[in-house]
């Protein structure tokens, strides 16, 4: 190397140290700070791996989880609307730790007259009521609800010490329960069922004022154990009402006695069918098991209208028996019109079925059982093959929840039959997200009264998958649509709520009871972000196989949401920390825009900026190592802009003139076109840059600058685009993927958008 | 100038069952233009129940909200549940026409030839006549200030000062 390079170097570097000194000479001293940077890994947030749960996100060498085994009698009082039942409990203490007390979840009552739940929100004094409010609210006794618990026993018949603290019931062990041991009590109650039409509820009946009778779907009905693991201890968070259920996996056997001429469908496989079926029923549901493309009634709607008139005052007893269930439903009536369908899972036979009164016809017959079919196989196919031998769809007023094979929808057509395509999408859209919630959180079981978001969000997500699948398999159903409409999954359609009042906003993770807009926090937010990640983050391939393999890891075991996020990133080598943490922990928002673009031309002397630089540091021209400098549009006093490097620069055309031949000079490609396109952020999340630029021959090309582009600046962003064609318009996120909540900043040129409002005017002025 | 919407979309629950009775508003005062340009969001089978109740239409039935005989029945049933006071002055408010998304009804309205104002008071009694529960979101924006309210049938009015 020549000396004189050499002292330049070292005057260079000098300078630069000398030069930055003097640029930061200001007198408030800046604050030391925190790793915030947004890549930063979730060591922080995230619990210390352990012995039970992994790095990886997988059931660790020291997993546990409890059982719970019941045995239960039930009877229907149809007159009475009650319901009575007695139980026995066999709970496996798995863990390594030796129990005192057991905690038994009592949910009917947060209906007790005197539940503070009922309080729980605020209410104030109106100037003015409706008859039916005032006598409701002042002159009615309030709901006679909650269980009536008769006795609580040990397995030789001697009372247990108890206390009920609301929702919630401890038993206090007679001897500590050690690790391994089993323990058994019964207990024996009832409780009076709620019009869940007119009050609130999950479950209930309605009546049916037209022929005087009730259908009930029957959940929360029986003393149920807790869930006791290593990350609660005794998960006994009160049942308020939007924190739903954890429960422990169990095998049951219930036998339920309704009105004789009822029709009754629940969770587990029915052991007396001869019993309770018809000679007709039998035939057509040994019809039904081979016919896999379309249902067999089993009850028809004649059958069901002649039933409404019996009203009989005979019993008959249901008989089930379930294995690996977390809960128990069921749903009984003499209006209910039955019908069944096989498909094939894997290489087994699944039965969809679907119970529903006349009312829900012709919505009913027509898409429910489909609606199941395809759900279950859908949901299969990204996860699992469906491990029970039926799904049951059941048709409830105003009622969308999930059980084990069993869940309740609503869409009700008018009573003429008529409905609106908004009823039909929405009741199927119910039924594909009520049957999914069979794999989440009926199979791969999470806490939902802490985390409401990792069932009702994960199978959200997938339920749009199915959605999108209905369409494509039945284009008649969705005609003239193109596409399933459906109204959670793509990016665009989250973007109102992220953009809301943010005093009106939480993170996911979030306790359910105090998250403000439950539906898209818990619901629409998570399944739009884990689009995000199949579609753009992480791809279809990559992103289908961690999800399967989180599926099937925590099939049949209780996971929580690191073991989620932990598992998609070990089973893919993306590093997802900065997007759970920026769209799980945070209520952060996506907006990247284009805050400026220049434009630069090879000049053959130094720019505007490399003379000030050399100004500042007292470099005077002769000094200079001969380079190729780059000078902004804007600064060209000699109409150089024009130019291509080859002619603006001699230095570089003697440069190639030695270093190549004529032949390999003919060859290159000479840019013509430098771009400097500065990208900002004023949205906190970080999102890969997607752009599309434009030329001005008309062709488009979309690059993808990963996410990591924020890693060391999280303001703004510059690119340096080289082209041989110009380009006339720059386009960020054009397909809508990232979420972004203003696309005003999306384009250069700026383009200007009408507000909806101004759109609006605009349409109806002509 | 950065579009910021600020409205909620709150969607039926459906691992709850249980549906939320609610309207949002957004105010939002044009001073270049001098006008208060409106836009409600309403739950269409709620607003689809109140009129057919009121005035025995269903508009479910009827494919263009913007007709003249319906134009002026949703028009009539806004404006007698809509109150805009600025400065202690009434307003007049125009109801412009309306368009269905989703399940929604988005209803476009507008104060013109207004001057700034220092106070503003809102009623909005929208589907108070139908659900006890019902809440009416408002969102107001005024240059660089926003402000938001939760309106109920026991409290159907709420001001701001600028």
């Amino acid at each position: 190397m020549k000396i004189k390079n050499i002292r330049l170097i070292v005057i260079l570097i000098m300078i630069s140290f000398f030069g930055f000194s003097q640029e930061n000479s200001s007198e408030t001293k800046q604050k030391g700070h925190l790793n915030l940077n947004k890549f930063r890994q979730m060591y922080q947030e995230f619990s210390s791996p352990n012995m039970f749960r992994t790095a990886a996100g997988a059931p660790g060498p020291a997993y546990y989880q409890q059982q719970a085994d019941y045995k239960m009698d039930i009877e229907l009082d149809d007159k009475n609307k009650r319901i009575s039942g007695s139980e026995t409990i066999t709970y496996t203490n798995n863990s390594p730790d030796n129990l005192e007390y057991l905690w038994v979840q009592l949910d009917q009552n947060v209906r007790k007259k005197d539940s503070p739940s009922l309080e729980r929100d605020g209410s104030g004094v109106r100037p003015f009521y409706p008859p039916s409010g005032f006598t409701n609210e002042f002159l009615t006794d309030p709901f006679d609800g909650g269980f009536n618990v008769e006795y609580v026993k040990d397995e030789d018949g001697k009372t247990l010490s108890y206390f009920i603290n609301q929702t919630m019931m401890r038993v206090d062990l007679p001897k500590v329960l050690k690790s391994g041991e089993m323990f058994s009590f019964s207990m024996k109650w009832w409780y009076n069922i709620q019009d869940h039409v007119n009050q609130d509820g999950r479950s209930g009946y309605e009546t049916f004022e037209s022929d005087g009778n009730r259908s009930y779907i029957i959940a929360q009905f029986f003393p149920r154990m807790a869930v006791y693991n290593e990350i609660e201890g005794w998960q006994n968070y009160q049942f308020w009402g939007n924190g739903e259920f954890a429960l422990p996996f169990g095998n049951y056997e219930v036998k339920i006695t309704v009105p004789a001429d009822h029709i009754l469908d629940a969770t587990g496989e029915l052991q007396n069918r001869k019993e309770v079926f018809s000679k007709d029923m039998l035939k057509r549901y040994n019809k039904a098991k081979k016919s896999y493309d379309k249902p067999i009634m089993i009850v028809t709607q004649s059958e069901a209208e002649e039933t409404e008139k019996s009203f009989s005052n005979n019993k008959k007893t249901w008989h089930f028996k379930a294995q690996n269930v977390r809960d128990f439903a069921f749903a009984t009536s003499r209006k209910f019109i039955w019908d069944m369908m096989a498909v094939k899972i894997g290489n087994r036979d699944v039965m969809a079925v679907s119970l529903y009164p006349k009312e829900g016809n012709p919505l009913w017959e027509d898409y429910s059982t489909i609606a199941v079919a395809e759900t279950l196989k859908t949901y299969s196919d990204y996860t699992f093959d469906y491990p029970y031998h039926k799904a049951i769809s059941v048709h409830a007023k105003q009622i969308g929840m999930e059980y084990p094979m069993i869940c309740f929808n609503f869409g009700r057509p008018n009573i003429d039959g008529s409905y609106s395509d908004d009823v039909k999408f929405g009741m199927i859209g119910v039924i594909i997200h009520e049957v999914g919630h069979n794999f989440f959180p009926m199979i791969v079981n999470n806490d939902e009264r802490q985390w409401a978001w990792m069932d009702e969000g994960i199978n959200t997500f997938v339920q749009y998958l199915t959605e999108q699948k209905l369409g494509k398999d039945y284009p008649e159903i969705i005609y003239p649509n193109e596409n399933y409409p459906s109204d959670r999954g793509p990016a665009e359609l989250i973007t109102n709520y992220m953009s809301v009042d943010q005093n009106f906003l939480a993170p996911i993770m979030t306790n359910p009871e105090n998250v403000y807009s439950l539906g898209p926090n818990a619901y629409g937010k998570p399944a739009t972000a884990l689009n995000i990640l199949r579609e753009t983050i992480m791809g279809k391939e990559l992103f289908d196989h961690a999800f399967k393999t989180y599926s099937k890891r925590w099939m049949f075991k209780h996971p929580t949401p690191e073991d989620f996020f932990r598992t998609m990133e070990d089973a893919s080598a993306v590093d997802l920390d900065w997007f759970w943490r920026g769209w799980f922990y945070t209520t952060d928002y996506v907006d990247i825009g284009i805050k400026e673009v220049k434009q630069y031309y090879v000049s053959p002397g130094p720019g505007k900026e490399m003379r000030k630089i050399m100004e500042e540091r007292g470099i005077p021209m002769n000094r200079l190592r001969p380079m190729i400098y780059f000078e902004d549009f804007e600064n060209d006093t000699e109409n150089l802009k024009d130019g291509n490097p080859l002619e603006n620069s001699k230095l570089l055309n003697n440069y190639l003139n030695e270093n190549y031949s004529e032949e390999e000079i003919s060859n290159l490609k000479v840019p013509k076109y430098f771009y400097e396109v500065i990208f900002d952020k004023p949205g906190g999340l970080v999102m890969p840059i997607i752009v599309e630029y434009e030329y001005e021959d008309g062709t488009k090309e979309k690059i993808k600058y990963p996410v990591q582009v924020w890693r060391k600046n999280d303001n703004e962003v510059s690119k340096l685009i080289k082209s041989n064609k110009k380009i006339i318009n720059i386009t960020l996120d054009p397909d809508l993927e990232t979420a972004d909540i203003d696309t005003s900043n999306n384009s250069w040129p700026k383009k200007q958008e009408d507000s909806d409002f101004d759109k609006f005017k605009k349409r109806i002025k002509g | 100038m950065k579009k910021i919407s600020l409205l909620i979309l709150l969607f039926i629950i459906y691992g709850f069952g249980h549906k939320y009775y609610v309207s949002t508003s957004l105010y939002d005062f044009k001073e270049d233009l001098g006008s208060l340009q409106i836009t409600i969001r309403v739950f269409k089978d709620d607003f689809t129940e109140i009129i057919k109740k009121k005035y025995q239409i269903d508009l479910s039935l009827n494919k263009d909200l913007n007709s003249n005989e319906i134009k002026s029945k949703i028009s009539d049933y806004l404006l007698s549940n809509l109150g805009i006071y600025l400065d202690n002055n009434k307003h007049e408010i125009f109801y412009l026409g309306s368009e269905e998304k989703n399940e929604m009804l988005i209803f476009y309205l507008e104060l013109e030839s207004i001057p700034s104002f220092k106070s503003i008071e809102l009623k909005n009694t929208i589907l108070f006549d139908l659900f006890e529960k019902q809440q009416n979101i408002i969102h107001l924006k005024k240059g660089l200030n926003k402000r938001s309210f939760i309106l109920r049938k026991d409290a159907p009015n709420v001001s701001f000062e600028f």
